[in-house]
Order: C-alpha cells, then sequence, then structure tokens
C-alpha cells in the first residue's frame, strides 16, 4: 500500500494545488504536497536501504529493490527542495511579469505530475511500462520547460520534446528486441519485459540481438540522461527552464534515465555479452566528460554552465559503472546521490542570483558575496563542492571511481578522466570566483534577508559537505546494498 | 500471405508519400491511413497466429493512431492556417535519401532474417525502413508540424517492428505506449500552435537563437 500512495500523493498535490482558488492556497498546497510525497518516499526506500528485502506491490508490477530505494530518496528529496522553493521563486516571476499569474495552477499540476513520472520509471518492474514512464517524464516536462512562453524557452521545449521522443524511440525499439531476445531464450510463449525474469533468463540470452538491443538503449536513454554526443538538448532546456524545473531536471531526471541504461546494463552483464555494456558505458562517459570541458569553459550564461557540468557528472557516473568493480560502483552511487544535490542547490543559487541581478549572463554577476552573503557564500561552496575539491562529498565519489580505474591498470580511461576533472575545476573556480568576489556594481542594491527558502539551499550544501568527512554506516551500507543490486550480486 | 505482402507494400509507400507531401493536412491524412494499414496488418497477424489479445490492440490502434491522433492534428492545421512545407533540401533529394537508407535497411536486415519465420523475414525490413523515412521526414522538413508527422511515421515503424519479431508485446506495455503518444501529439500540437502565435511561423529553422 504505500508504494500505491507515494504514486498517488504526487497527484493529489498536483491537482489540489491546480484547484486551488488563489496562489497562496496554491503555494501551501503544493508545498504541503512534496512535504507529504517526501515522506512517503522514505517510508518506501529507507526499509529497503536498510536491507529489508525487496518490496513489491500490485502482484509484482511494482518493485522497489535498493537501487530503486536510492532513487526514489533523490526523487522524493529533491522534488521537495524544488515545490517548496517554487513558492518564493514563482512570485518574484509574478511581480517581474514573466507570466500570467494565472497560470500557476498549470505550473504546480505539470510539477507534481513531472514527479510522479519520475517516481513509476524507477518503481515499476516491467522494462516496457519503464518506457512509457520515461517518455511521459518528457512529455510533462516539456511543458515545464515552456512554460513561461517566452521565444527561447519554446525554442528550448520544442527542441527537447523533439529530440528526446526520437531519442527515446531508439530506447523502444531496444526494448522491443530485449523482448525478442527473452522469446528466443525462453520459447514463444516465455517473452517478457519483467526485469526479475529477464535477470534470471540473462545467461541463456542470444548475443547478437542483447549486444543490438544495449545499443539501442544507451542511445535512446542516453539522449535521456544527457550523454555526449546525444546532449544537445540539453543546455537549451536546463537553461530556459523556471530554476526549480532545472534542479528537477539536473538533479533527477537525468538519473532516471541513466537508471533505465543500468538496468539493462545489470541483464547484459549478466548474459553471454559480458563486458559489453561495460565498455561502450566507459566510452560514453568519457567522450561526455570530455565534451563538456570546453563548454564549460566558454559558457557566458550561468544556467548553460551548470547544464554543460551535468553533461560531464553523468560522464563521471557512466564511467564509475563502465570500471564495474565493487570500488568504482560504489563511487558512481555515492556521486549520484553528491551530484543531484549539489547541482540541484546550484540551480536555485543561480534562480536567486538572476532575479537579483536581473541576467543570467555571468560576466554581469559581480560581488554576488556583497550584494548577497548568504547565496553568494553558498554559490562559492557549490562551484567548489561540484568540481569535486575535498573536504566535499563528491570528492570522496570522484576519487572512488578514479582510485578503482587506477587498481583495474586502465591507465588511458583513468588519466583522462582525471585531466578533465582538474580543467573544468579550474573554469568553474574562476568563474565562480569572479561572479562572487568581483566588484559590486553600484546598480545592484546590496543585503539578503534570511527567508527560510534559504534553508532550502542551505541543508544540501552542508549534507554533501559532511558527506566529504564522514560517512554514516547506514548510508555506507545502503550503497553497498545498491552496488550489490547493480553488480549482480 | 499475399495480403500481408500487399499490407507491407502500402505501409512503406505511405510513409514515402508523407515524406513528398507538401501540405501539412494532406500530411495528417496519410499518416492517419498509415495507422489504419498497421492496424490491418496487426489484425492479420491476429488471424494468422490465433491471438485473440491482438484484436485489442487493433481496436486500440485504430482509435488512438488512426483518428484520435489525426483528428487532433487536423485541428491545428485549421488553426494555425495552411502553410506550405519547404523542406530542407528539394523534394527530389530527400526521397533519393530516403530510398538509399531504405535499400540499407533491406540489405542490412536480410543478413539476419534466416533465424525467425517468413512472416517477421517479410515485415522487419519494411519497419526498420518506415522507421528510417520517418526520421528523414523530421530531419528534411522544417515546419513543427510536419516535424509530428515524421515522429508518428516512425512510431508506426516501430509498431511494426514490435509486431514482426515478438507477435505482440504484453497488452498494459502497449497501451502505455499509444497512451503515450496520444497525450505526444495534444502537447506537440500545442507548442505547434504556440510557435506559431509567438514566432510568426512554424518554420523550425527560425528556432535558432539558442547555441553553444
Amino acid at each position: 500500500m504505500k508504494l500505491i500512495w507515494l504514486l498517488l500523493i504526487p497527484i493529489l498535490a498536483g491537482a489540489a494545488s491546480a484547484a486551488a482558488p488563489d496562489r497562496r492556497l496554491a503555494h501551501w498546497l503544493s508545498g504541503l504536497g512534496s512535504a507529504l510525497t517526501f515522506l512517503a518516499g522514505m517510508l518506501v526506500a529507507l526499509p529497503v536501504l536498510a536491507g529489508a528485502g525487496v518490496a513489491r506491490e500490485a502482484g509484482g508490477l511494482f518493485r522497489v529493490d535498493a537501487l530503486s530505494a536510492l532513487l526514489v530518496a533523490v526523487i522524493v528529496i529533491v522534488g521537495a527542495m524544488a515545490a517548496l522553493y517554487s513558492a518564493g521563486y514563482m512570485e518574484k516571476e509574478v511581480a517581474e511579469g514573466v507570466f500570467d499569474p494565472r497560470r500557476l495552477k498549470w505550473y504546480y499540476l505539470w510539477l507534481h505530475v513531472f514527479i510522479f513520472t519520475m517516481l513509476l520509471t524507477v518503481t515499476v518492474d516491467n522494462l516496457g511500462l519503464m518506457w512509457v514512464a520515461i517518455e511521459a517524464t518528457t512529455l510533462v516536462s516539456a511543458l515545464l520547460v515552456g512554460f513561461t512562453h517566452q521565444r527561447a524557452s519554446l525554442e528550448a521545449a520544442w527542441k527537447y520534446i523533439i529530440i528526446c521522443t526520437v531519442g527515446i524511440g531508439f530506447a523502444l525499439l531496444g526494448t522491443i528486441l530485449t523482448f525478442a531476445a527473452a522469446q528466443q531464450a525462453l520459447g514463444e510463449a516465455g517473452g517478457t519485459l519483467d526485469w526479475t525474469a529477464l535477470v534470471e533468463a540473462a545467461p541463456s540470452l542470444p548475443v547478437g540481438l542483447v549486444k543490438l538491443a544495449f545499443i539501442f538503449i544507451l542511445v535512446g536513454y542516453g539522449t535521456k540522461a544527457g550523454l555526449a554526443p546525444m546532449h544537445t538538448w540539453l543546455p537549451d532546456a536546463h537553461s530556459q527552464a523556471p530554476s526549480p524545473v532545472s534542479a528537477l531536471l539536473s538533479g533527477v531526471l537525468l538519473n532516471c534515465a541513466l537508471y533505465g541504461i543500468v538496468r539493462f546494463h545489470i541483464i547484459v552483464s549478466g548474459s553471454p555479452a559480458g563486458d559489453f555494456s561495460a565498455n561502450l558505458l566507459l566510452l560514453f562517459g568519457l567522450v561526455s566528460m570530455g565534451l563538456a570541458v570546453p563548454f564549460v569553459l566558454t559558457q557566458q550564461d550561468i544556467k548553460r554552465m551548470l547544464a554543460y557540468s551535468s553533461v560531464e557528472h553523468m560522464g563521471i557516473m557512466a564511467v564509475g559503472f563502465g570500471f564495474g568493480g565493487p570500488l568504482a560502483v560504489y563511487g558512481a552511487l555515492l556521486h549520484l546521490v553528491n551530484h543531484a544535490l549539489t547541482k540541484a542547490m546550484l540551480f536555485l543559487v543561480a534562480g536567486n542570483l538572476a532575479h537579483r541581478y536581473h541576467t543570467r549572463q555571468m560576466a554581469r554577476i559581480k560581488g554576488a558575496a556583497q550584494a548577497m552573503p548568504v547565496t553568494g557564500t553558498l554559490l562559492l561552496l557549490g562551484a567548489f563542492a561540484i568540481t569535486g575539491s575535498p573536504p566535499f562529498g563528491l570528492f570522496a565519489s570522484e576519487f572512488s571511481v578514479l582510485t578503482a580505474g587506477f587498481h583495474q591498470g586502465r591507465l588511458i580511461p583513468a588519466v583522462l578522466f582525471l585531466l578533465f576533472i582538474a580543467v573544468i575545476f579550474a573554469g568553474f573556480a574562476y568563474y565562480a570566483g569572479k561572479m562572487a568576489l568581483g566588484g559590486l556594481p553600484a546598480r545592484i542594491p546590496r543585503g539578503e534577508k534570511l527567508e527560510w527558502q534559504a534553508a532550502l539551499v542551505i541543508l544540501p550544501t552542508l549534507v554533501v559537505l559532511a558527506l566529504g568527512i564522514y560517512m554514516p554506516p547506514a548510508l555506507d551500507q545502503a550503497l553497498e546494498a545498491v552496488a550489490g543490486v547493480v553488480r549482480g550480486v | 500471405m499475399e495480403l500481408y505482402g500487399l499490407l507491407l507494400t502500402i505501409l512503406l509507400v505511405l510513409a514515402f508519400l508523407v515524406l513528398h507531401s507538401r501540405r501539412p493536412a494532406a500530411g495528417v491524412v496519410l499518416v492517419g491511413t498509415q495507422s489504419m494499414a498497421l492496424a490491418l496488418t496487426a489484425a492479420w497477424w491476429g488471424r494468422e497466429q490465433g491471438l485473440w489479445e491482438m484484436y485489442l490492440a487493433v481496436l486500440f490502434i485504430v482509435a488512438v493512431k488512426g483518428l484520435a491522433i489525426p483528428w487532433v492534428l487536423l485541428r491545428a492545421v485549421r488553426r494555425t492556417g495552411s502553410h506550405l512545407e519547404q523542406g530542407v533540401w528539394g523534394p527530389n533529394a530527400l526521397l533519393l535519401v530516403a530510398a538509399a537508407l531504405v535499400a540499407l535497411a533491406f540489405y542490412t536486415t536480410s543478413r539476419w532474417t534466416g533465424t525467425f519465420g517468413p512472416e517477421t523475414g517479410l515485415a522487419l525490413p519494411v519497419a526498420i525502413g518506415v522507421v528510417l523515412v520517418g526520421l528523414v521526414v523530421m530531419v528534411g522538413k522544417r515546419l513543427a508540424l510536419t516535424q509530428v508527422l515524421g515522429l508518428l511515421v516512425m512510431e508506426n515503424g516501430l509498431f511494426l517492428t514490435a509486431l514482426a519479431m515478438t507477435g505482440s508485446l504484453p497488452v498494459l506495455v502497449e497501451m502505455g505506449i499509444l497512451f503515450d503518444a496520444l497525450v505526444g501529439a495534444v502537447i506537440m500540437t500545442m507548442f505547434c500552435a504556440r510557435i506559431n502565435d509567438t514566432f510568426a511561423t512554424q518554420d523550425t529553422s527560425k528556432l535558432s537563437t539558442l547555441k553553444g
């Protein structure tokens, strides 16, 4: 029942805030809804992560193992951050006349339905239904990307929906091929898309068909996960969406798509195709990291820079899964958590800055630490965190992946990995330093009221900082359990 | 089997006609017809294999892809007025590219259709061909609405692939895919109308401010 509630609450929350007669009540209902979603998510995820075993519901239609539970936890955390932050953010947008205030109800409806589709993605066992859920995430989030109806956001939304729908068409082809592979292995009537059954049947799946299926899956869901060179929609959509939506796109939507790839990766790894999927993940991961480098270094728009940084970080996770082995997979999963929190927080910080400076151009954002002491400080901390500087959690996760690479004797990928993150660190530190510490232009008002919403940005920063210094045994065990699922042991 | 071959031929020819058509309204009708042909193919398959679930799928394909989606698109065409499609390249060049891709699809799939039965061997190259022609429509055309048509042709190709390779997907999955297709068509036509109002054109090559 817990799982059904988890899926129902976001829909009810969206409907309730859409039906609210005035904006104030809509903000409250949406906030309350996201808090309830958070609670329901934790009730589902925590027992599984603590080792209570796989949770099943509705006759096995829904299935939550440790991997699903980790994603559920990340979705409800970032989802609550985004929904609560939306209240203040959207009020400022209304004040600036960015969109017609009567349309706010649609924003909240789509926001919560978007969270629902992501939760559905990670809790259905059937890979065909997972495809349906991932396609649904695209459709709903495109509405959010184009929400303001401004020219640039319409352009971004159109490119997003078209590129991702075509991309995901390939993933459907991959899913169909997987079904055909299961039929060949188990007989005509044995065709199945249930992940559990496919993992069991993996050793007898035909090699050629499995390899072909995975290529389509990787290209299809890789488009959605922002892996290069299929990432072209990503910087447009992330930069044009309202900031809370950017936080959701970058913090969790990309992870949901990566989750889809990992589910197939587990099947392929157990099949006679062996390391085929791991090697492809490694290759695409490195290409994504490498391609992000020049774009991060030459960006002028802060949200575009953060978007390209997401391409880099999805690459880091793909490399971690590609290396394989306990340490690298553990590192990739820890990185997933760290990146989700840090990048979501940075997008919210970027939203604060954009409202104060009335621009996203980094050259025109100067002296943020003077103008907005809290936001400016968090910008600096976030920039150091996202580039993997110690003592932040991302240092620990990147270091795990890197160490695993060297241990396995994969020198060239490991050295490239190190090189890419070093260069991106330099670029990020330069831009963030200039934005936070440069001379404050006279036209920008100083001072920042410490509102409760600041906690939405401060808390994740503290968590990411804490994770770099001390790893709680409970989280450590949970991540070990998830790594166990990914490695098929 | 002859009827089956005829239906497959119709599916492929209709894909080419969508690529060749310059009026969005005509394109919508062609795509709708193609979906109906797809439903007939599925019905043939269901009768041949004695799969009763297939008739359910046929019903859904007719309702969603054959009627509902074309209706939504035709309304959008009426709302935004008639635009003439100017492809990225001339119509003949696009047809040549599509023909080359279809030939490639026949060549590559012929190498491993031996492992499947004759029904699959016949349908698979056509299915992949339809997907590729749909892709050419998406990439080679400029109007927002025609790109949606390309997407629908691709989807029909994917359905045919599923039919050819697996007989039938689980009913729940098929319904989910059709649901997404319908919602997707509604949302995309909404964007088409919005783009039309905001940019005073449906030409997507004018959407080019976001770079780098």
